[in-house]
C-alpha cells in the first residue's frame, strides 16, 4: 500500500513535498522541530525543502511566511464563514420572531417563501466567488524564492 | 403507459451507465486509478461530478416532498445545502487536497500519527454512508412501486446490483464520467417537465395554492391504499369506497365521513368527487394555503430550534461528508480543489429551483400523496397527474431515468468512500481485493437494516446522515486543518462524544419512539447540542493533552496551506 501512495505522489508531478507528506505517519519525525518550536518551519536544512531543489529556477512558496499566509487565509475564510451564518441564523429569527414579516405578500406572492426559495442562492454564489478570489489573492501576494 | 415509460426510461439510463462504465473500466487496475481517477480531472467535470454525487435521492425526491407536506418551512434545508459548500470552500477543499492522503482516515492519521484516530474515523465513514445509502434503496423501492406497482425490494435490487457492478468493475474513473453525466441528466430530467407542468399550469388558470383552506381534489380522484392507514380527514366529506373504513365493510356505497380520525384497511379504494377537502395522513399536517406558505406559519412545538438545528446539520454536515471529501482529492492541485469547489454552488443553486415549483404544484394537482404518505412520490405522478396521454408519459420516463440517475451517483460515491476507507485500514490483503470485500460490506449493512426501518421521508433519512458528519468528521477537518493544537487525543474524544451521540439519537429515533416534545425535537435535530459539544471536547482534551501535540504538527500545517509552487 505504501509503495502504491509513493507511486501516486510521483504521478501527481507538481507536488514534490507530498511525497513525504504521503508517507505513513511516524516515519518522518527527523525534522528538528519540536512541540512548542513555531519557527521549525523557517529552518533551510528541513527535510521538505530540500525537495524543492529540482525546481531549478521556479520560485517557491517561502515557509518562513507561511503563519503570517495561515492567518490571512484563516482571516478570510472566518469572514466568510461569518456572513454565512449571519445569513442562516439571522433570516430564521427574523421570519420567527416577526410573524408579520414573514406573511408578507407582494401582489399576493408571499414574500418570504419567494426569498426563500429563489433569492438566497445568488448570494451563496457571490459568497463562494468572493472567498475563492480572496484565498487565490493570498497566495499569488505570498512572498517567494 | 406511465409503467412502459419508467421502465423505458430506467432502461435508457442503464445503457447509458453501461456504456460510460464499459469505457472507464478499459483502464482501471491498480487501487489508485480505483480511488482517486489518478487525479487528472479539471473543475468544471469534476464539480459536475461533485454535484451528480450530492444530488441524492433526499434532493431529487425529497425536497419536493417536503415542501408539499410541510411548505414554507422545508426551504431552508436547499439553501443550507448550498451554504455547506461554501463553507467547505473556505476551510477544507485546498488544504485537504494539499495533504496529499487518499480517504478522511489518512487524513487523520497523517495529521495526528495515531491509528486509533483512524479506526474511530472509519467508523464515522461507516455511519455516515450507512445512513446516507438508506434513503437511496428506500427511494428506489418507493420510485417503483408508484410508477409500475412492483414490490418495493425490486427498486433495492436495481440500485443495489448496479452500483455493485459499476464499483467493482470500475471504480471511481468510470464513476467520475458517470457522475458528471448524471448531473445534467438529474438537471435536464427536473427541469423539461417544470417547464412543460408550469405551462399547464398557466393554460389552468394559475390557481392560487398560497390561498385558500387546506388542499382539495381539482377533480375525481381514485385513491388506492396500499398500507393500513390512519388519516385525519380536515371537514366532512362523502366519498364512495371499496374496502373497509373504520373497520365496515364498505362495497361502493356513498360514505360520509365526519371531520376528525378514521382508519382504512389496506387495498381499499375510495372515490372522492373532485372539490372535497383532502383526508391527510397521521403524520402530515393539514395546513391552510396561508399556513402553508408561511416559514413558521403552522405553529410547530419548537419549530424555531427545530429549524436551526437541521440547518446546521446540514451547514456542517457538508463539510463531513466522506464521498463529497474524497472527490477532491481527483483535482490536481490544491488550487484545482479550490476552483471545483467554487463552481459547486452555481450548479446546486441551478438545481434547487426545480423541487420547490414541484412541491407546489403538487398542493394542487397531486394532494392524495398527503393521504398516502408518500410524498416522496411528487416528483414522479405529477407529470402524469397534470398530462395525461404520451406526453406525461414521456416525462415521466424522463424524471425514472432522472431519479434512478440520484439513487445510483450517490450509492457509488458512497460505496467508493465506505470501501476505500475500510480496506485502508485492513492492510494485509491485496489492494484491490480488500476493495471489492468493503464494496459488499458497504451495500450488505443497509440492506439489513432497511426492512426494519418504518416509512420515513428520504431528506429526513439524509438529515440524519449529515448530522453524524457534522458532529464527528467535520470538527476533526476543521480543527486539524486549522489548530496546530489537535490532539490525538482531542479527536478521538470529540469524534467519540459528537458522532456517538448522533448515532444514538438517529438509532432512537429510527427503532425507537414515537417520542414527544423536547424529547422528539432533539432526537430529530440533535446538531445544536452534539456539533458544538464536539467542538469543545476536541479543544478541552487537547489543551489538556497539551505535551502530545504531535512533533510535525507546524509542518503539517505548512504543507496543507502553502500553495504547491
Amino acid at each position: 500500500m505504501t509503495d502504491e501512495r509513493r507511486a501516486m505522489a510521483a504521478a501527481a508531478a507538481v507536488r514534490t513535498r507530498a511525497a513525504e507528506g504521503v508517507a505513513p505517519p511516524g516515519t518522518q519525525t527527523t525534522g528538528p522541530d519540536t512541540p512548542g518550536d513555531d519557527q521549525s518551519d523557517s529552518d533551510p536544512s528541513h527535510p521538505v525543502l530540500s525537495c524543492s531543489a529540482s525546481f531549478g529556477s521556479v520560485p517557491r512558496p517561502d515557509p518562513a511566511a507561511a503563519p503570517a499566509l495561515i492567518r490571512a487565509q484563516l482571516r478570510t475564510a472566518l469572514g466568510t464563514g461569518a456572513v454565512v451564518l449571519t445569513v442562516l441564523a439571522g433570516l430564521p429569527a427574523l421570519l420567527a420572531l416577526v410573524p408579520e414579516l414573514a406573511r408578507t405578500r407582494v401582489h399576493g406572492v408571499p414574500l418570504p417563501g419567494l426569498v426563500l426559495a429563489f433569492g438566497v442562492q445568488p448570494v451563496w454564489i457571490a459568497v463562494a466567488l468572493r472567498q475563492l478570489r480572496r484565498a487565490e489573492r493570498a497566495e499569488r501576494e505570498f512572498p517567494r524564492r | 403507459m406511465t409503467a412502459t415509460a419508467s421502465a423505458a426510461g430506467l432502461a435508457a439510463l442503464l445503457v447509458m451507465i453501461a456504456v460510460l462504465g464499459g469505457y472507464g473500466r478499459r483502464s482501471a487496475c491498480t487501487t489508485s486509478d480505483l480511488l482517486v481517477a489518478s487525479r487528472g480531472v479539471t473543475p468544471w467535470w469534476n464539480a459536475s461530478a461533485i454535484g451528480g454525487e450530492y444530488i441524492s435521492a433526499a434532493a431529487f425526491l425529497g425536497t419536493a416532498g417536503l415542501v408539499l407536506a410541510y411548505g414554507a418551512d422545508m426551504l431552508w434545508l436547499p439553501i443550507a445545502a448550498t451554504a455547506g459548500y461554501v463553507l467547505l470552500l473556505a476551510f477544507v477543499t485546498a488544504p485537504l487536497r494539499r495533504s496529499g492522503t487518499y480517504t478522511v482516515s489518512d487524513f487523520a492519521e497523517w495529521r495526528l500519527g495515531s491509528t486509533a484516530v483512524r479506526r474511530i474515523v472509519t467508523c464515522c465513514v461507516c455511519c455516515i454512508g450507512w445512513f446516507y445509502l438508506l434513503p437511496q434503496f428506500q427511494g428506489a423501492g418507493v420510485t417503483l412501486r408508484v410508477l409500475t406497482g412492483a414490490p418495493v425490494w425490486a427498486g433495492w435490487a436495481v440500485v443495489v446490483t448496479v452500483t455493485l457492478l459499476l464499483v467493482v468493475s470500475g471504480g471511481m474513473r468510470s464513476i467520475t464520467a458517470v457522475q458528471a453525466i448524471q448531473f445534467w441528466v438529474k438537471v435536464a430530467a427536473v427541469a423539461v417537465p417544470a417547464v412543460a407542468l408550469l405551462g399547464m399550469w398557466h393554460m389552468d388558470g394559475s390557481p392560487d395554492p398560497t390561498t385558500g383552506g387546506p388542499p382539495r381534489f381539482e377533480r375525481t380522484t381514485r385513491v388506492h391504499v396500499s398500507t393500513d392507514a390512519a388519516v385525519t380527514v380536515p371537514a366532512d366529506i362523502t366519498v364512495t369506497a371499496r374496502g373497509r373504513v373504520d373497520g365496515v365493510h364498505r362495497h361502493g356505497e356513498a360514505t360520509t365521513l365526519a371531520e376528525g380520525r378514521h382508519t382504512i384497511a389496506r387495498e381499499t379504494e375510495i372515490t372522492f368527487p373532485d372539490g372535497t377537502a383532502v383526508p391527510h395522513t397521521e403524520r402530515l399536517p393539514a395546513q391552510d394555503g396561508d399556513a402553508w406558505a408561511t416559514p413558521f406559519g403552522r405553529g410547530e412545538e419548537h419549530g424555531l430550534f427545530r429549524t436551526c438545528s437541521a440547518l446546521l446539520a446540514v451547514l456542517l454536515g457538508t463539510m463531513g461528508l466522506p464521498h463529497i471529501l474524497m472527490r477532491f482529492y481527483t483535482s490536481t492541485s490544491g488550487t484545482t480543489a479550490r476552483r471545483t469547489a467554487a463552481l459547486i454552488p452555481i450548479l446546486l443553486a441551478l438545481f434547487y429551483v426545480f423541487p420547490v415549483l414541484y412541491g407546489t404544484l403538487g398542493r394542487l394537482y397531486a394532494p392524495e400523496l398527503l393521504m398516502t404518505g408518500d410524498t416522496d412520490a411528487t416528483v414522479l405522478l405529477l407529470p402524469q397527474r397534470m398530462l395525461p396521454g404520451p406526453a406525461g408519459a414521456l416525462l415521466t420516463g424522463l424524471v425514472t431515468a432522472g431519479a434512478f440517475a440520484a439513487f445510483i451517483s450517490t450509492s457509488c460515491g458512497l460505496v467508493v468512500a465506505i470501501a476505500g476507507t475500510v480496506s485502508q485500514c485492513a492492510r494485509r490483503r491485496s489492494g484491490v481485493t480488500a476493495f471489492r470485500a468493503g464494496v459488499v460490506f458497504a451495500l450488505g449493512a443497509p440492506l439489513v437494516l432497511l426492512p426494519r426501518i418504518g416509512p420515513q421521508g428520504a431528506a429526513g433519512l439524509v438529515t440524519m446522515a449529515l448530522c453524524v458528519a457534522a458532529c464527528s468528521l467535520c470538527p476533526l477537518l476543521v480543527l486539524g486543518i486549522w489548530w496546530r493544537g489537535l490532539t490525538a487525543a482531542g479527536a478521538g474524544a470529540g469524534l467519540l462524544l459528537g458522532g456517538g451521540l448522533a448515532v444514538t439519537a438517529g438509532v432512537l429515533r429510527l427503532f425507537h419512539g414515537p417520542w414527544t416534545g423536547w424529547t422528539a425535537a432533539v432526537l430529530a435535530a440533535p446538531a445544536m447540542l452534539a456539533a458544538p459539544a464536539a467542538f469543545a471536547a476536541m479543544v478541552a482534551v487537547s489543551l489538556l493533552t497539551r505535551h502530545r501535540v504531535p512533533r510535525r504538527a507546524d509542518r503539517a500545517l505548512t504543507q496543507l496551506h502553502l500553495p504547491e509552487r
